[in-house]
């Protein structure tokens, strides 16, 4: 393999709508320096793709079946370059132009595709920062106000798992990860347990604990443990943890 | 009348005087009560009248407003952008078919009812251009009722439906799916249905439902309980269906 072969950008396509992806592929074929080594037309398979052949560019669309680019961007971890390209939502723009993640609007020219790919190559070269916050706290943002999340997905190797949160029992903090406790199951997520309590509805979840967030439904009594603590049994008999504070919000909840 | 010395001096004659006009002032209070709260009570239904004929001026306004979709329209233009370089003359067909949905969608705002004809002419306008975007996956059935074909309805009221069928239907299908349009007249009801094959299990959008809240708005604030406006799901299928009255009785005031 030659040199100037191996400094090659991968790059992947993400659209649902084939006219999209071919606005892309002729300007990427303009660059002898960018190979296209996928395209995919739905989230499952983005995020397949990313698992098994890790490109370094990815042009992500936001809105498209089976998982939408925010949910791809929260499970492709940060070693791609996202490019996001969408047509028209205002708090996603708002949220990427807040984050300095680079997007293209539909329809957008070439001088400004290139600009984009400017910026790519800046990431790949480490010039330029991996976009700050995390994936996650991007997805938050963009959320439209007081609209919160209905569904989380996890991903297991190339698998995505998709947990709706009617059947969430509790999370639990595990160092930069969340378990997400459903169906008997436990699903690993990067997240903090703190960005995934601002996502959910306080109606439905409550943090209880440092490391806990319970589905509210799912409690079934709050009884005393030891001196001066408590712990809340859940309908399927799990027992977890609840701090002092959490205690007195669970009991506000109860007593309403 | 001696025999009764204070006599006159106990039933002095101003007495049935001060009685009869202590009743009538009594009686003028009254009936101003009444009157008062006669003309509070017609102010108030007025109030109610007005707040009604407002929320309709409103809802039709929105609907006005939200006719032409930004995404709808910026995707159309990505898929003119797209064509250009790859099959010319379909990217001009595609300009035609998007400035032939806008002009239909124009002017529209002034009326206050169109034939159920014009409606479907510009559903159909507008899959021409859908149909460009997603390609095969959109496949369109419809079953129309000849009769109904006159009959005035509020403009717009069935685009938003076809619009949301393939927004949160087609759009969430990788294979594609169908979209149903029924329309059946008898005894004074119009009953339309769409209904289309959506994922249960598709990203939750994240602008949704404002299309159908408006039409449901739109027809009970003109039709009020003469139509009806339902919405099912039944596994993968969507359904929306409402009926109205054929007669134009209920013109907006």
């Amino acid at each position: 393999m030659t040199r100037a072969a191996a400094t090659k950008i991968r790059a992947v396509i993400v659209d649902d709508e084939e006219l999209a992806r071919q606005v892309l592929r002729e300007f990427i074929s303009a660059h002898t320096e960018i190979e296209l080594i996928a395209e995919c037309a739905n989230g499952f398979e983005a995020v397949k793709t990313v698992t098994e052949q890790k490109p370094d560019l990815m042009f992500l669309d936001i809105q498209m079946p089976k998982l939408d680019g925010f949910e791809v961007l929260e499970l492709i971890g940060t070693d791609t370059a996202v490019v996001f390209v969408t047509a028209y939502d205002s708090y996603a723009i708002k949220a990427f132009e807040v984050h300095a993640v680079d997007y293209l609007l539909k329809p957008f020219g070439a001088d400004r595709f290139e600009a984009s790919l400017k910026r790519a190559k800046e990431r790949l070269a480490g010039k330029l920062p991996a976009p700050t916050p995390s994936a996650t706290e991007l997805a938050v943002a963009a959320r439209p106000p007081a609209q919160f999340l209905d569904r989380i997905a996890v991903r297991d190797g190339t698998r995505v798992y998709i947990i709706p949160l009617a059947k969430l029992d509790y999370a639990e903090a595990q160092d930069d990860y969340v378990a997400l406790a459903a169906e008997g199951k436990k699903h690993l997520k990067q997240q903090t347990i703190s960005s995934l309590e601002s996502a959910l509805d306080p109606l439905r979840f409550m943090r209880i604990h440092r490391s806990y967030i319970v589905n509210l439904e799912r409690v079934a009594k709050v009884e005393p443990y030891g001196k001066d603590s408590h712990i809340a049994v859940l309908a399927n008999g799990t027992q977890l943890p609840v701090s002092r504070a959490g205690y007195a919000r669970l009991r506000a909840f109860l007593d309403r | 009348m001696q025999y009764f010395p204070g006599l006159s001096h106990r039933f002095r004659p101003e007495v049935p005087v001060v009685i009869v006009t202590g009743l009538l002032v009594y009686l003028l209070w009254v009936t101003l009560y009444y009157v008062i709260i006669a003309v509070e009570a017609s102010r108030d239904a007025e109030a109610r009248v007005m707040k009604a004929s407002v929320l309709a001026r409103d809802a039709e306004l929105r609907a006005l407003k939200a006719q032409v979709n930004p995404h709808f329209l910026f995707n159309s233009l990505n898929s003119i952008s797209a064509l250009t370089s790859s099959d010319a003359s379909k990217a001009r067909e595609m300009c035609i078919l998007l400035g032939d949905f806008l002009r239909r969608t124009l002017g529209l705002g002034e009326k206050a009812a169109i034939p159920l004809e014009e409606e479907l002419s510009l559903i159909r306008a507008f899959l021409a251009v859908e149909k460009v975007r997603f390609g095969a996956r959109i496949q369109m059935e419809e079953n129309i009722d000849q009769t109904a074909l006159h009959v005035p309805v509020p403009p717009l009221l069935l685009q938003p439906l076809v619009e949301n069928a393939v927004v949160h239907g087609i759009a969430n299908l990788v294979e594609g799916g169908w979209i149903h349009l029924d329309v059946h007249s008898q005894n004074g009801t119009l009953t339309i249905t769409v209904e289309n094959s959506f994922d249960p299990d598709a990203p939750p959008r994240r602008k949704s439902g404002v299309g159908l809240v408006n039409v449901r708005q739109r027809l009970q604030a003109r039709y009020g309980n003469q139509a009806s406006f339902t919405v099912k799901t039944e596994g993968d299928r969507y359904r929306v269906a409402l009926t109205l009255p054929t007669e134009s009785e209920a013109q907006p005031a």
